[in-house]
């Protein structure tokens, strides 16, 4: 079995195949199944990209009684298409009428429970660290062991970037504590399901993306 | 050809065969009232009040199957609407609501009369659009009657600013291939059919939980045919009476909180329920941890997300009622259940026995119950009934049995006190050729009887019967058993209605006595060129019975006593 750090693209490549890093065995035990392992849910879908997408989603996890850890939308390589994810942390079971409630809004077009599935989840944090030029360095030198960047540096504080899953980054967070953390912001997770299997849509589109489509082509003549 | 888009809203309509609108001008929406004029095949009922529009359309949609439309202005216009879109979303109500915005250019900034209306309404709708410009407009309004009608059916609201409405354009009307992201394909697995089928053959003591779905799905046929081939009895939610025939042998009546006897046994009792078209609302099922225990169950239903939502199934199957029940019936073998109907006999027997309808006539107030006893007796039983919400619309459901489709329209989910002058007028006109009684307290009455106006004005022959208890007695009922008989803002001062109708000039008529009820019905049926009020004066502080208090077990039933109720 391996650890979904493990599996880490940064070192492993996309299939997911490769040996446990350094970073991974700092951050606490491996011991999880392949996957997410079901410690929350995680529900992801292939959406229109809607002007009023956010909003509606929103409303919908409001008014369904879902107490709602995350929601990430962000564009697709396909025009006009998006990638929702929801996470519900501590959850699981949840995760299955989520899927069902999301099918029913009608931008929605595919749906993915990764809750249990392969899949790699990851979130962008940036934390602002407070530093003297001693305590400067050995920031820098536990970004390196939790694959963290520095990406600003001031007189008294760094921005430090990663990206990982909850564990990972709690481990780092844990670490830097103790420097004292000014400020942070982290994006909330995104997901997607490993290996072949991909998302697709079934042809079923909305007047709004057509009309969008029509004009693209209108604009492209 | 260029064209507004407020031209564009009325032809819009026309393109979706709508004929007939309900709605209340204003500011924000007066651009689509002014064009209104260059559209004489849509005839438009100015009602008094907005959320009398909706409940118009609704029950307009409700009677003709037709999408039913409804226009209101920006602000209060909008919001009055918000009451009409949760009772026709609840109830799964094919609806179109159009409403005038601000200006795009003043949107965000509280101007006069801005509300976010797409905002407020995005849990009480299907979907819901704000048009921001104008060459949008066909492709939205195309889309919005589309997704009204499919799949599930549900109310949409489109937002429409003034400037949009203002606008022209070129934009022809889209050749659009609607097949929406959300929409369930409804291939049904034969496997899961199969399965179906072991579990009915399997089944000894099986029911048929008939709901709404079926009346929308046009399957009454295949579901009488699936009760009649199995032998298997059939137990109606509120919104799924007319689906079955009332006075089939096989049908037990309603089910739930106010169900008869015989249905909830037979649930409690049952090994294997068959769920057509129904949503386990809690009403149906009291306490889920208690619910139907010994069965299996099957889950029929549009809405893929109905599916062990509230109650686990063993088969669910997502997909159009009427085309399922065919392929399931295609090789279902026949079956008796003599034993199981014997049983079911005896818990009828016994609900007989303890039936108000045996004592009330002895009594000198007249009783709710025989109220609508006599109004079944009476109008020949063949009539539509639109009921409004509380005590007099549970007693409707027990006591007037509906043997054909689409001859009761009420608010089922939402409750919605005041639906039932404004929906009846809607269903009138969409089945100019039924008799219609709106069924309605004095509570829900004063509520929306600003819209009689509306009757008036327009001509339409409802027959409205009014059961003036004094008190809003649902309340009251639970006052009465849950809350020591504290009779808290629940005795209700009424009007004297007859003098309200004079006013309005709606003939009308009172009645106190059971030896007067025949009669008066009857000279109510005979007014048929305008509306006409009755009321009915009846027992203050009679209770629905039986009832299975909220959220406890569905057999734990409080029955009517039986002493006497009059001594009481």
């Amino acid at each position: 079995m391996e650890s979904p750090k493990s599996a880490d693209p940064q070192t492993t490549g996309p299939s997911g195949a490769g040996p446990s890093s350094a970073g991974a065995s700092s951050t606490g035990p491996t011991s999880k199944a392949p996957g997410l392992g079901g410690r929350c849910a995680v529900v992801s879908a292939l959406v229109e990209d809607r002007p009023d997408l956010l909003s509606q989603t929103v409303s919908l996890l409001r008014r369904r009684n879902f107490t709602t850890d995350s929601v990430t939308v962000g564009k697709t390589d396909e025009p006009h298409i998006a990638r929702l994810t929801v996470t519900l942390e501590d959850q699981p079971t949840e995760a299955q009428r989520l899927a069902r409630e999301l099918k029913r809004l009608m931008y929605v077009i595919r749906v993915e429970d990764l809750t249990w599935k392969p899949a790699v989840l990851r979130e962008l944090v940036l934390i602002k660290v407070r530093v003297d030029p001693a305590s400067r360095a050995q920031v820098a030198q536990l970004c390196e062991v939790f694959r963290g960047r520095i990406v600003d540096v001031a007189q008294e504080t760094v921005i430090v970037e990663t990206t990982g899953d909850a564990e990972k980054i709690a481990g780092f967070l844990e670490v830097l504590r103790p420097f004292g953390i000014a400020e942070m912001a982290r994006t909330g997770p995104v997901a997607l399901g490993r290996a072949n299997q991909v998302l697709q849509g079934d042809g079923k589109e909305s007047s709004w993306l057509q009309r969008r489509r029509l004009k693209d082509a209108q604009q492209a003549s | 050809m260029s064209r507004t888009g407020a031209q564009l809203i009325w032809e819009c309509l026309e393109r979706e065969g709508v004929d007939l609108v309900f709605g209340y001008p204003g500011g924000a929406i007066l651009p689509a009232y002014d064009a209104l004029t260059e559209y004489p095949g849509i005839h438009h009922v100015l009602t008094r009040h907005e959320q009398g529009a909706t409940h118009m359309a609704d029950g307009y949609a409700r009677a003709s199957g037709k999408v039913g439309v409804a226009i209101a202005t920006s602000g209060p216009g909008a919001t009055n609407l918000v009451t009409g879109l949760g009772t026709a979303m609840l109830d799964s109500v094919p609806m179109v609501c159009i409403t005038g915005q601000v200006p795009t250019t003043a949107l965000g900034g509280d101007a006069f009369q801005e509300i976010d209306i797409v905002g407020i309404s995005e849990s009480v709708t299907k979907h819901n659009y704000l048009v921001r410009e104008v060459d949008e407009l066909p492709f939205v309004l195309k889309e919005a009657f589309h997704v009204a009608r499919s799949g599930r059916p549900g109310p949409v609201l489109v937002d429409i600013p003034k400037d949009v409405q203002l606008a022209s354009t070129e934009e022809q009307w889209p050749e659009l291939q609607l097949r929406l992201p959300g929409e369930v394909d409804l291939d049904l697995d034969s496997k899961l059919l199969d399965q179906a089928r072991d579990l009915i053959g399997a089944a000894d003591r099986p029911v048929i939980l008939a709901g709404h779905g079926i009346l929308l799905s046009g399957a009454e046929a295949q579901v009488k045919k699936l009760a009649e081939t199995c032998d298997i009895p059939v137990s109606l939610t509120l919104l799924g009476k007319g689906a079955f025939p009332e006075q089939h042998p096989l049908c037990l009546g309603m089910m739930g909180m106010h169900g008869t006897a015989a249905s909830n046994q037979a649930i409690q009792e049952a090994d294997l329920l068959i769920a057509l078209g129904m949503r386990f609302d809690d009403r149906v099922t009291g306490n889920l941890a208690t619910y139907s225990p010994h069965s299996k169950k099957i889950h029929v239903d549009i809405d893929a997300a109905e599916i062990g939502k509230n109650v686990a199934v063993d088969v669910g199957l997502v997909g159009d009622l009427a085309p399922v029940l065919v392929r399931l019936l295609e090789e279902l073998p026949s079956k008796g259940h003599g034993a199981w109907r014997a049983q079911i006999g005896m818990w009828h027997q016994d609900a007989d026995e303890r039936d108000i309808l045996r004592r009330a006539r002895r009594g000198p107030t007249l009783m709710a119950a025989e109220v609508m006893d006599a109004l079944w007796r009476f109008t020949g039983g063949d009539v539509i009934n639109v009921t409004d919400v509380g005590q007099h619309q549970m007693w409707e459901a027990q006591y007037f049995p509906h043997q054909r489709p689409g001859t009761l329209f009420t608010s089922g989910g939402m409750g919605t006190m005041g639906y039932a002058v404004p929906a009846a007028i809607g269903v009138k006109l969409a089945r100019p050729e039924e008799e219609v009684w709106a069924i309605v307290g004095d509570g829900g009455f004063q509520m929306t009887m600003c819209e009689l106006a509306t009757a008036v004005q327009e001509g339409v022959a409802i027959n409205i019967a009014i059961v003036n208890n004094g008190y809003l007695g649902m309340v009251r009922q639970w006052q009465e058993l849950f809350y020591d008989e504290r009779y808290n803002q629940t005795p209700m001062l009424a009007p004297d209605f007859c003098r309200i109708a004079t006013a309005f000039g709606i003939p009308s008529m009172r009645v106190s006595r059971r030896d007067q009820l025949e009669a008066t019905i009857q000279e109510a049926q005979a007014h048929r060129q305008g509306p006409v009020l009755v009321e009915m004066v009846v027992e203050q502080h009679d209770a629905v019975f039986p009832m299975v208090p909220a959220g406890a077990d569905l057999d734990a039933m409080i029955r009517r006593p039986r002493p006497d109720f009059e001594q009481a």
